[in-house]
């Protein structure tokens, strides 16, 4: 996906503006709360629909403004395309092509960005939900109809969690949601797999670039049951046996303890937990390597380049890994967008274009221009 | 005028009950009713007195009827052994405009939704389990959504009715009539693939 331009109007504190980025890196550089990230939260929502940093759409419409709007012109597979973003009254409209489109649609295929945020860096120690985030990022990022697919295992389980909190004793109604979660949640589990299996190599080869000859490893973990179980039908299986032989315990504490909302990405260097051995420097490889993985992985997948959004990471990072991200930004093909507030964190890299924000006002290049 | 209060302002507020109605419609409905003849006005009120005061459900089937047994039920020529289970009354109407099917009905009204607090009892499945106990019932066929609800909906019937002796079977999804294969989202395709028949 490449942006060739885009239209910004009553967008957070950005200034109306028409903005066409260069074919390689873009540098938004200013002080903090002047408006750099909104420039980037506005190419993701291009591509996704949504932004990482609310859920409340009238969050994204300027102050004493009706509607936030977004005309992006976009190269997706050769092709241009139109993407229209409304947010209005509390509601989003997305429309590709003059036409309304979810975020879901497979038509969408390759409206693709990769987004690195400072909370990144704390992927190793979080919570296995953004761990899980990441693994279904990467599956969403070459294929949106999964969106949908993780939906409907959602909304089954807290169906299934309603009834446990009422207490209903009905077990025929609890056997038809144990059916229709371990078939739902079969299919998350074996894409799972699947991504992590495809990310797993360039994760190793990623971080002995950045840091050195240290074996790093990601590995899907779910329960040990269900581990043993292969292909869709037998991951099936093995989840409604589970959800059967835990029913007693999942009634008792009236939620659904089983399944793959529960499973989480074991991180290992040199084959021990990355969480309790690793030092913070290895930890923060990690995670570069694992960002740019997720990066390869979809480039290939999709036979293009999605955009690559950096939000004020370079400050985060040591020389040496900022060197090394830089490095591999300076060889990749497609749009890099990056926020800094010092300009010198950022080399002299190829096709390079900087702009200054100045209060949600966008200007090229700005003081002590290279 | 001002419109407070009075009877305009009761009927925008009535009418903007209405699924689908703003304030804005509501108030455009209600002035041209104003200004419509005073019989088409008196009209429009007596089919709604009339609807609420002649219209009441089934007892067998729980469709919406004038009669007790509706006319469906009272058919003899359709086949009392096929039940086709649908969600809403309006899908009766939808499948019967296809003029296809020969058998009876049996309207849930609504589908297992526990995040919006309905369960079973709040739907008509005692009565479909009590109508399928008999030996009239042989086969009966789920209509509902291709939802995650109107499935899990499908598939608890099936457990219920399957144990009675009873074959069940759901209506087939897939790429509709007329429809591009190219232009269909995966999951139609997959389904449609799933639930090929031979030719």
């Amino acid at each position: 996906m490449r942006l060739r331009a885009i239209r910004i109007r009553g967008w957070r504190n950005l200034e109306t503006v028409t903005f066409s980025p260069g074919p390689r890196v873009t540098v938004f550089h200013g002080d903090n709360g002047q408006g750099k990230t909104n420039f980037l939260e506005a190419a993701y929502f291009l591509a996704e629909f949504r932004s990482w940093r609310t859920k409340t759409a009238p969050d994204l419409v300027q102050w004493g403004q009706q509607a936030a709007r977004l005309d992006g012109q976009v190269e997706v597979g050769g092709l241009d395309r139109k993407v229209e973003i409304e947010v209005a009254g509390g509601r989003k409209t997305t429309r590709v092509d003059g036409k309304t489109a979810r975020r879901d649609a497979t038509s969408l295929r390759g409206l693709a960005v990769v987004l690195f945020v400072p909370e990144d860096l704390q992927l190793p120690r979080a919570a296995p939900a953004a761990r899980r985030a990441f693994v279904d990022r990467s599956i969403f990022g070459v294929d949106r109809g999964y969106y949908a697919e993780a939906l409907a295992y959602q909304r089954v389980l807290r169906s299934r969690n309603a009834i446990l909190r009422q207490g209903l004793a009905d077990g025929t109604l609890l056997d038809t949601y144990d059916d229709q979660l371990a078939r739902l949640g079969a299919r998350l589990v074996v894409r799972r797999r699947d991504v992590v299996s495809a990310l797993r190599p360039r994760v190793e080869a990623l971080f002995e670039r950045i840091h050195g000859p240290l074996s790093a490893e990601i590995r899907y973990h779910g329960h040990a049951e269900v581990e043993k179980a292969e292909g869709e039908s037998g991951v099936e299986s093995a989840l409604a046996e589970g959800l059967r032989t835990r029913r007693g315990l999942d009634q008792r504490r009236r939620f659904t303890g089983f399944g793959p909302h529960t499973d989480d990405l074991a991180i290992r260097l040199d084959g021990r937990l990355a969480v309790e051995h690793g030092s913070q420097g290895q930890l923060r490889s990690l995670v570069l390597a694992m960002k740019l993985a997720e990066l390869a992985y979809v480039h290939e997948a999709l036979g293009e380049a999605p955009i690559l959004l950096l939000d004020d990471v370079a400050s985060e990072l040591d020389q040496r890994r900022r060197q090394q991200l830089f490095e591999t930004i300076a060889g990749l093909p497609g749009q890099t967008f990056i926020t800094v507030t010092d300009r010198t964190f950022v080399p002299q890299l190829p096709g390079r274009e900087d702009f200054s924000v100045v209060a949600g006002r966008l200007a090229p290049g700005g003081p002590g221009a290279p | 005028m001002s419109a407070s209060g009075g009877p305009i302002a009761r009927l925008i507020q009535q009418l903007g009950k209405l699924p689908g109605i703003g304030q804005k419609t509501a108030a455009r409905l209600a002035f041209h009713i104003l200004r419509a003849s005073p019989e088409d006005a008196v009209d429009l009120a007596c089919a709604i007195t009339e609807l609420r005061a002649r219209i009441r459900l089934c007892g067998v089937c729980w469709d919406f009827t004038e009669d007790e047994p509706c006319a469906i039920c009272r058919d003899a020529r359709r086949d009392t052994a096929l039940v086709c289970v649908v969600a809403q009354p309006q899908d009766v109407i939808a499948i019967e405009r296809t003029g296809g099917y020969r058998g009876r009905y049996h309207v849930l009204h609504g589908v297992l939704s526990p995040l919006d607090g309905i369960g079973p009892e709040d739907l008509r499945i005692d009565e479909l389990i009590r109508r399928c106990g008999g030996n009239e019932v042989k086969e009966v066929i789920v209509a509902t959504n291709p939802s995650v609800e109107g499935e899990t909906t499908s598939v608890y019937l099936s457990k219920l009715l399957r144990p009675l002796g009873i074959k069940v079977s759901r209506i087939a999804t897939g790429v509709p009539m007329g429809g591009e294969l190219e232009y269909a989202d995966r999951l139609t395709l997959a389904r449609a693939i799933d639930g090929r028949r031979e030719i």
